[in-house]
């Protein structure tokens, strides 16, 4: 009798081998579109071997494992691969829009300004005695002048809001730390979902920072340049620390929060943010300063040189308290009456303009090194086309890299409807003859049992 | 490779991603015309046009300082013209006296050689555009030229005034009243020798005349040399703009039939794509599967 029940015991433990199989194929193909869910398989072992040496039967299926299909080598190459790409596209689109803030256009740019303020002095010299011409001269440089203080404080409040911003990657970092270290705590190996759900954790977090990870069991460490911020339960908080450099430009540096240890940001949007604001504006912001003060400082002393209307020599063009781009300024006195701006060398003589001359030579005067104040502004605005040029270019080969990483990724663990349907059919299969093993049982039983009649 | 479905999905949404950026970025070049837009299209061609352009603007502005320039020179010509014609009338006047003295003549002439030196000097006070053309940098409030009927005395200076013509070009635009003062010195000897109906002092006269007529032309000579120069300057500006434009245009205007051929290579590469796209979604193992 021992053989028959036996049949019938196979028979059973195929069929739930089968169904448990068909569970889990159904939910490799219920998950097909979810990001970062790894396909399913269950390991089955042979069972005849077992029951057949006589041991206790146990279940089979509780032998058996359940496993995610995942390489733990590609998912590292992903994160840093991911992270550099996601430090790359922000500082582009970044500097995009320090280039939008910057007028940089050939039809609109501050070039432009800056030749029509030539241009005014030129027609002041061809009209020396006129006061039309000197409220050009005025009203072009304050439209210039309003340019650089506009331009600085754009420039200064788009660096605000980049500070900002990095304060709320930073809540993210910490808030994902803290659940990766909140799923290291419930061991999510019992759980592969929890194992999905951990990944896809460290996948947006390798998009805002450069981190190691180390797997330790069913637990995972996750480094950032060396300083731990999540090591089994326990997640350390990074935040930012800002500061004043001489010029008085915001300085940023992310640190572990409640020590001093410096978190060294090398890739993902943190860093790129970090980046743009620490380097990039500030850069810009000093060239400009530089190009004001220069313009100034040359306009004021040949300037100062010259007779005005009112017979009086020795008057600022610009103000006096220009510093910078922020603060340049038409002298006050020159705003209010336009009688004030010099053009000639000599008194009484009203058709002298080797002032205003002087002055409309300046377009053409190094002034700043080698380049004349046009040059070096189109340097400026070349030198930060150059830039995103570059980063573009990083961007779209960084693009590429990780895309083929994520086709790699995806080719392991993604799943394949074609795959689970020919296996789903395969179960079916499998289901119908471990039930049909049953049936044969059943009816051999019988036939035992009439014999005995 | 294995590959999956959301691997195909992916794929397919990165190549019609790449595909769109490429049709919007042909199609934003063609309908602005410009290939370069920003510094980051292209920073090299950028900083070319920019250059270019702000050469443009300059010599636009040159320009317009020579047309200023000619204006006046010939402005100033055709006051020294007058001057030369009026001494002129003097000296044939003068000739007339000399072989047919009549009293009354005589006093006529002298009328008219006395109308003829007001006619000079208000010449010499030539305004343009409310500026004095012949007072050096004397150019507002004091009269160049004064008469007080004895004689005419010159308040300007020997200023030169300049049009900026070019980068280290100045070129001159006026005529200081100083050169030709003497005209009316020896127009006034001639109308003292009429009204004192002294012979020899008008035999004089007409000398002084004569010797002063050729400085007087001197002077008118280069004034048309300096319109000259002026106007050979503006062509070249002209020209030059002509070519600055060009070059402009080469850096960062798109080349149209080009752009255009692009656009349709890559609609077709789009359409090809969605095309394929719409078919290979519809392939599953779920359609053969009863």
């Amino acid at each position: 009798m021992g053989g028959l029940s036996l049949l019938s015991e196979i028979g059973k433990q195929g069929m739930l081998l089968s169904q448990f199989s068909i569970q889990v194929t159904g939910k490799n193909i219920s998950n097909i579109n979810t990001r970062g869910y790894s396909r399913q398989r269950l390991d089955v072992n042979p069972i005849l071997p077992e029951i057949l040496s006589g041991f206790s039967m146990g279940s089979a299926i509780s032998g058996d494992t359940l496993r995610r299909i995942r390489e733990d080598f590609e998912d590292r190459q992903f994160w840093s691969q991911s992270s550099l790409e996601s430090r790359y596209a922000t500082e582009e689109s970044l500097l995009r829009q320090v280039e939008g803030v910057l007028p940089s256009s050939n039809e609109t740019g501050l070039g432009i300004l800056l030749d029509d303020f030539w241009s005014a002095w030129n027609n002041l010299a061809n009209d020396p005695e006129s006061s039309v011409a000197r409220t050009v001269v005025r009203d072009r440089a304050q439209t210039l002048a309003q340019s650089f203080n506009r331009v600085y404080r754009e420039f200064i409040s788009f660096q605000s809001t980049i500070s900002d911003e990095i304060n709320v990657r930073i809540d993210e970092i910490n808030n994902l730390a803290a659940q990766i270290a909140e799923l290291n705590r419930v061991n999510p190996g019992d759980s592969l979902d929890l194992e999905d759900q951990r990944d896809r954790l460290l996948d947006r977090l390798s998009e805002l920072i450069n981190i190691d990870v180390q797997r330790d069991g069913n637990s995972v460490r996750v480094f950032a340049s060396g300083l731990m911020l999540v090591s089994g339960k326990a997640s350390y908080e990074i935040s930012a620390d800002k500061s004043l450099n001489d010029e008085g430009i915001s300085q940023i540096t992310t640190i572990i929060s409640g020590t001093s240890r410096e978190v060294d940001v090398t890739s993902g949007e943190l860093s790129a943010l970090i980046a743009v604001h620490n380097e990039d504006i500030p850069d810009l912001l000093e060239r400009l300063d530089t190009l004001a003060v220069t313009i100034a400082d040359e306009v004021n002393a040949v300037h100062k040189n010259g007779f005005n209307l009112n017979g009086i020599t020795g008057l600022n063009f610009f103000a006096s308290t220009t510093e910078g781009a922020g603060s340049i300024a038409v002298d006050s006195s020159i705003v209010a009456n336009v009688d004030l701006i010099a053009s000639s060398d000599a008194l009484g003589e009203p058709g002298n303009s080797n002032i205003a001359k002087a002055l409309a030579d300046l377009a053409d005067k190094d002034v700043i090194g080698n380049q004349t104040a046009g040059e070096y502004y189109r340097a400026l605005v070349g030198t930060l086309g150059n830039r995103i040029q570059e980063i573009g270019f990083l961007r779209s080969n960084q693009e590429k890299i990780v895309e083929h990483l994520e086709m790699q990724r995806q080719s392991v663990s993604g799943v394949s409807m074609e795959e689970e349907m020919t296996r789903m059919v395969q179960l079916e299969q499998a289901f119908t003859a471990a039930s049909r093993l049953v049936s044969i049982a059943d009816e051999l039983t019988r036939t035992v049992l009439q014999m005995i009649i | 490779m294995r590959v999956t479905n959301t691997l195909i999905k992916d794929q397919i949404i990165n190549f019609l991603a790449g595909n769109q950026e490429r049709l919007a970025n042909v199609q934003r070049q063609i309908s602005t015309n410009k290939e370069v837009a920003v510094s980051s299209d292209d920073p090299v061609r950028f900083e070319r046009a920019g250059r270019f352009k702000s050469l443009l603007a300059k010599n636009e502005q040159y320009l317009n300082n020579i047309e200023d320039g000619i204006a006046w020179i010939v402005m100033g010509a055709e006051s020294l013209d007058v001057i030369y014609e009026s001494l002129q009338q003097a000296k044939v006047m003068a000739l007339q006296t000399r072989s047919d003295a009549v009293a009354t003549t005589r006093t006529q002439i002298l009328e008219f050689v006395d109308s003829l030196i007001e006619e000079m000097v208000q010449m010499g006070n030539t305004r343009f555009m409310g500026k004095y053309i012949f007072g050096g940098t004397i150019t507002k409030d004091t009269e160049p030229f004064t008469y007080d009927g004895t004689s005419v005395t010159y308040d300007g200076n020997d200023g030169v005034l300049t049009r900026k013509g070019g980068e280290d070009t100045y070129l001159q635009i006026n005529t200081a009243g100083s050169e030709f003062l003497n005209v009316f010195g020896a127009v006034i000897a001639l109308r003292d020798a009429l009204a004192a109906d002294d012979g020899t002092a008008m035999d004089a006269a007409i000398t002084q005349i004569d010797a002063v007529s050729p400085q007087l032309l001197n002077t008118i000579a280069r004034a048309g040399s300096m319109q000259r120069r002026l106007e050979l300057t503006r062509n070249n500006l002209e020209m030059a703009n002509v070519n600055l434009q060009s070059y402009i245009s080469q850096a960062e205007d798109v080349d149209l039939a080009e752009a255009i051929l692009q656009f349709n290579a890559q609609e077709l590469g789009y359409r090809a794509a969605l095309e394929s796209s719409a078919r290979i979604m519809n392939i599953s193992i779920l359609n053969h599967l009863r």
